[in-house]
């Protein structure tokens, strides 16, 4: 074997370990196509690396972790077309509601996604189709507040990630498996304050897949809570009109 | 599904999640969930990113268990092969890339049905086996492994840290490799045609 195949050989060991650097993994993915003897070794490689899940010492996940997966599940099962048609999606902002505004949107969108992104807090989520690049620059830390909405019930499985750009008086909320809501519903978002008060801040419906980013463009001086209800549709309640079935509690 | 003495072959269980069955996604947790979980703890060291790594995991699996091959790999394989690496994007920050799961296809079918004792039996030897395996290797093949797999750096990032050249790394790499197939190959714990 030449030289420049054994380097092939020790660089496809690596691809198969996962472990290839990003620029040549299209040179080593062409030749595993072109060379049998590469694929043979790709293959006598890759059970040893299947079996390196093992090595961690088993940890007991949390109980609510099974509920929490199987929820997810059956959110996105009443789907309309539940195996998706592509991988990304383009996001394309709707019309305003009522009481979100999107002014001075594009940069304070575009300045939450990249926050997300750079933090790896919601990697490969929903937030792809924001199409944010890498970043550039992160605002203080002390200009950003992050934190989750928890759900119970058939909202067990929701994932719920918050970001709060002070600055901007922008707050993202990107939702993952959310179930579809009941015929004649909608979801809302509330903002519940100090004293008790809730105070409406936008309806959405999620995707057939289950997630949305909503957005919600307004200062949070004074919230303690947010949280999610069912609501009539279209333009949902002035007032909640059950217990939250999502909360998260901002720090 | 339950209480069955035969469990379902990966086959049968993949025709449940392809055919939106909530209780095939129940099962595919309870056989898996806590080697997933496990793996996210020890990549991420954080037992709350850890969960949303591997429901996001499960949900990839949900969803694309319709072209998911029987022919190509196991659904374990394909379920901790998700894990590794959504916790490796999620720890390293980077916006989650389309991956190639699907297609890292070399592994052979793994084993057959068989009943969840002989299941937890055979996942103790495997892992008493790699764990020796990996002991048995030269310090520098193991710390090339450990960085790679669990760490998540590339070979020039490798390179980089440990201060040697790139060619160097991937000779590492590749001899760990061949080193652990042959020692687990040779304990009949993994199958290589
Ligand atoms: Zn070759």
């Amino acid at each position: 074997m030449s030289v420049d195949h054994e380097e092939l050989e020790n660089s496809i060991a690596a691809y198969v370990l996962g472990s290839a650097d990003p620029e040549d993994e299209d040179r080593l993915r062409a030749h595993l196509e072109a060379c049998a003897s590469c694929r043979e070794l790709a293959a006598r490689l890759a059970p040893a690396v299947s079996s390196l899940p093992l090595e961690p010492e088993p940890v007991k996940p949390p109980r609510r972790l099974e509920d929490r997966v199987v929820a997810a599940a059956a959110a996105t099962r009443g789907a309309s077309d539940p195996k998706p048609r592509s991988i990304r999606r383009v996001w394309l902002p709707g019309p305003p509601r009522v009481r979100v505004r999107f002014s001075g949107l594009r940069a304070g969108l575009a300045a939450a996604a990249v926050l997300l992104f750079a933090a790896g807090a919601v990697a490969g989520s929903s937030l792809d189709r924001l199409g944010a690049q890498r970043p550039a620059a992160r605002p203080p830390a002390a200009e950003v507040q992050r934190y989750q909405l928890a759900g119970s019930g058939p909202m067990a499985g929701v994932q719920a990630n918050a970001v709060y750009l002070k600055r901007d008086s922008l707050t993202l909320v990107d939702f993952k498996y959310m179930p579809a809501p009941a015929p004649g519903q909608l979801y809302e978002l509330w903002l519940i304050t100090g004293d008790g008060r809730a105070v409406p801040a936008g309806v959405f419906s999620p995707e057939s897949d289950g997630s949305k980013v909503v957005l919600v463009d307004r200062n949070l001086e004074g919230v303690k809570t947010v949280a999610v209800t069912a609501e009539p549709a279209p333009n949902g309640s002035q007032a909640p009109s059950q217990a939250p079935q999502l909360v998260g509690r901002i720090a | 599904m339950g209480d069955t003495t035969t469990e379902l072959s990966d086959a049968e269980l993949v025709r449940g999640l392809g055919a939106g069955q909530v209780e095939a996604m129940r099962e595919l947790y309870r056989r898996y969930g806590t080697l997933a979980y496990s793996l996210a703890v020890r990549i991420l060291g954080d037992p709350g990113r850890a969960e949303d790594v591997v429901q996001d995991s499960f949900m990839r699996v949900w969803t694309y268990a319709g072209s998911f091959d029987a022919g190509r790999g196991s659904l374990r394989t394909w379920l901790l092969t998700t894990v590794r690496n959504r916790a490796i994007d999620y720890l390293r920050g980077r916006p989650g890339r389309e991956r190639r799961e699907l297609e890292l296809g070399f592994e052979l079918p793994a084993q057959g049905p068989g009943s969840d004792p002989w299941r937890d039996v055979s996942e103790s030897l495997e892992r008493e086996a790699l764990r020796k395996a990996l002991v048995s290797l030269p310090s520098d093949q193991r710390q090339v492994v450990e960085l790679a797999y669990f760490g998540g750096y590339t070979q020039r990032e490798i390179a980089g840290m440990v201060q040697v050249p790139l060619g160097t790394v991937k000779g590492r790499t590749r001899l760990a490799l061949e080193k652990l197939s042959s020692y687990l190959q040779g304990r009949g714990l993994i199958d290589v045609g």
